[in-house]
């Protein structure tokens, strides 16, 4: 536990500068933060390089409904969890990695499995038309990605 | 990042396969096959990805349809068919036309292992095993063993630390009353295809043993049968390719010889024996389950079903279905006439249990001959053994 701060809350500072202050409950729901507050490296302020403003505000309301909600009937946080992950691609994408960086399990199940929703059923064309530009579609489509996936260390 | 991207935004690769890929239905990874190399080779050569593979099968034991039921049935214009409907209910549909046709309707249908079913041969017409995937619709015959008129059966494992599929067949010549044990391993060994006779320790003298094998449930890298004679489970290693036994709790198993039927499932990754009497069905089922596997400590449960069996004369025990439900079917007092088939499911933490109704196919140009005490619950995957040899 860090003992450095005041009624257990946390600040966090995104890429582009903005700090948040988080209670520690709602911090520690990333993986990567709860490691550093263990390991009491935690200062006052925690950057969170790669993650600007937008994203992190979003993060920490996913964060604080769960946190909150405990109690609270499984179905209202499906019913959050579906409208929160409601949105634009990109917003989606920068979400998903944020949520891998600092491994926010919740989160990232929550995401890929709406990703996964929109993949789910359609026909190729259809899939064309909705990921066009986007990366997805081009790893669906590209050749070589497969020898990069087998590359990669299981851990 | 190694892909260049006219986009600003990229999910991490690893995210992509082990996130979203393997919430996917096995359809949709299909369907990309013929845009995608990645996806092809997932798909068809995807023994070479366990990480992938078993999560992708977790998923699907959760995923809403990524478990069904599926039933083997005779259309008319003889073809042999499976059949599959949703595990809450609803009609029964087309999944799979079994390619070769009518030969094929007298075989034994396996439970589900790893996503794949086995068919084993006919011992009177020569037919070959085969087995397949119904999702990635692969199938692979086995060399038919010249068996005539003797005893021959087959067996579909999957050992999950070698990741290797074999089938065993047990053979036994009635001239010298000599039983023989074959294996055949799927993908991926120097066997060039072909059977490989064994000479393992057989748990019991002679063979009349073997003639009363029940189906059998793969669990633990072994095959198991229960063997009524000797009140215990066999069971058939797939590393080390011998015999074992594995005996059942006093006063566990038969009730009453003749009279009762002991059935061996798998629920929750355990073995279970279930035991009940047919003729005098009185609603209640005797189960035991193997919960330490290693030192053979067993539970005892009864499965009340007395409010449910009113209307029916007794229950049989078909399988489980990932929640951990008992798969039971209603036999007696139905009508082969009905639209709707009834079949139960039992919870064993909460001792309750809740029905379902299968929609026959309607009747029309074709009929069905659908053989419901085949049903078994299916979770769709993309093992298939490589096809290599």
């Amino acid at each position: 536990m860090s003992s450095s701060l005041e009624k257990n809350m946390l600040i966090l500072r995104s890429s582009d500068g903005e700090e948040f202050i988080v209670p520690e409950v709602v911090a520690v729901m990333s993986k990567a933060i709860k490691n550093m507050v263990e390991d009491e490296c935690a200062s006052n302020t925690i950057p969170v390089p790669n993650v600007d403003a937008n994203i992190l505000a979003m993060v920490i309301e996913f964060c604080k409904k769960h946190d909150e909600s405990e109690a609270e009937a499984a179905s209202d946080l499906k019913t959050f969890d579906s409208e929160f992950v409601n949105r634009g691609q990109e917003a989606l994408y920068d979400l998903i990695t944020a949520a891998n960086f600092r491994d926010v399990k919740e989160l990232l199940d929550a995401l890929c499995q709406n990703v996964a929703e929109m993949i789910k059923g359609k026909s190729v064309h259809h899939i064309r038309i909705q990921f066009l530009g986007y990366q997805l579609f081009e790893i669906l489509t590209s050749n070589f990605i497969w020898n990069i996936w087998c590359d990669r260390d299981f851990d | 990042m190694l892909i260049s991207s006219s986009s600003s935004v990229n999910i991490p690769l690893h995210i992509l396969f082990s996130e979203i890929f393997t919430r996917l239905p096995v359809k949709s990874l299909c369907r990309f096959r013929c845009v995608s190399k990645s996806i092809q080779s997932l798909t068809l050569n995807n023994n070479d990805d366990p990480f992938f593979l078993d999560l992708h099968l977790s998923r699907s034991q959760t995923r809403p349809r990524g478990t069904t039921l599926l039933i083997p049935a005779i259309r008319s214009g003889n073809s042999y068919e499976i059949l599959s409907a949703e595990v809450d209910g609803g009609p029964l549909t087309h999944l799979y036309t079994i390619p070769g046709g009518y030969d094929y309707h007298r075989r034994t249908f396996s439970f589900d292992v790893n996503g794949l079913l086995f068919f084993s041969g006919d011992s009177y017409s020569n037919t070959c095993p085969f087995v397949c995937n119904p999702t990635t619709r692969q199938f692979l015959k086995l060399p038919p063993i010249e068996s005539g008129y003797q005893v021959i059966r087959y067996f579909l494992g999957f050992d999950p630390s070698t990741r290797i599929f074999k089938v065993v067949n047990i053979h036994i010549y009635h001239e010298s009353d000599m039983m023989v044990c074959r294996v055949f391993t799927l993908g991926g060994d120097n066997s060039g295809g072909s059977w490989r006779t064994i000479h393992p320790g057989f748990p019991f003298e002679g063979c009349d043993w073997f003639r009363n094998l029940s189906k059998s449930v793969c669990l633990n890298g072994a095959i198991h049968w229960f063997l009524e004679a000797k009140n215990v489970i066999v069971a058939f290693d797939l590393k080390d390719e011998n015999f074992y036994v594995i005996p059942l709790p006093n006063h566990g198993g038969v009730v009453q010889p003749r009279l009762s039927e002991t059935v061996l499932i798998q629920v929750n990754g355990f073995l279970a024996v279930i035991c009940y009497n047919y003729r005098y069905f009185s609603g209640k089922m005797k189960m035991w389950v193997l919960e330490d596997y290693q030192r053979h400590a067993w539970i005892n449960h009864i499965i009340d079903l007395t409010s449910a069996c009113s209307n029916y004369q007794f229950f049989r025990p078909l399988g489980s279905i990932p929640t951990g439900e008992i798969l039971l079917l209603p036999c007696g007092n139905v009508s082969s006439l009905v639209s709707e088939v009834r079949v139960l499911y039992y919870d064993m933490k909460n001792r309750s249990f809740r029905t379902i109704e299968i929609i026959q196919p309607p009747k029309g140009i074709c009929w069905y001959v659908i053989n419901y005490f085949c049903m078994t619950s299916y979770t769709e995957t993309l093992f298939f053994p490589r096809d290599d040899q």
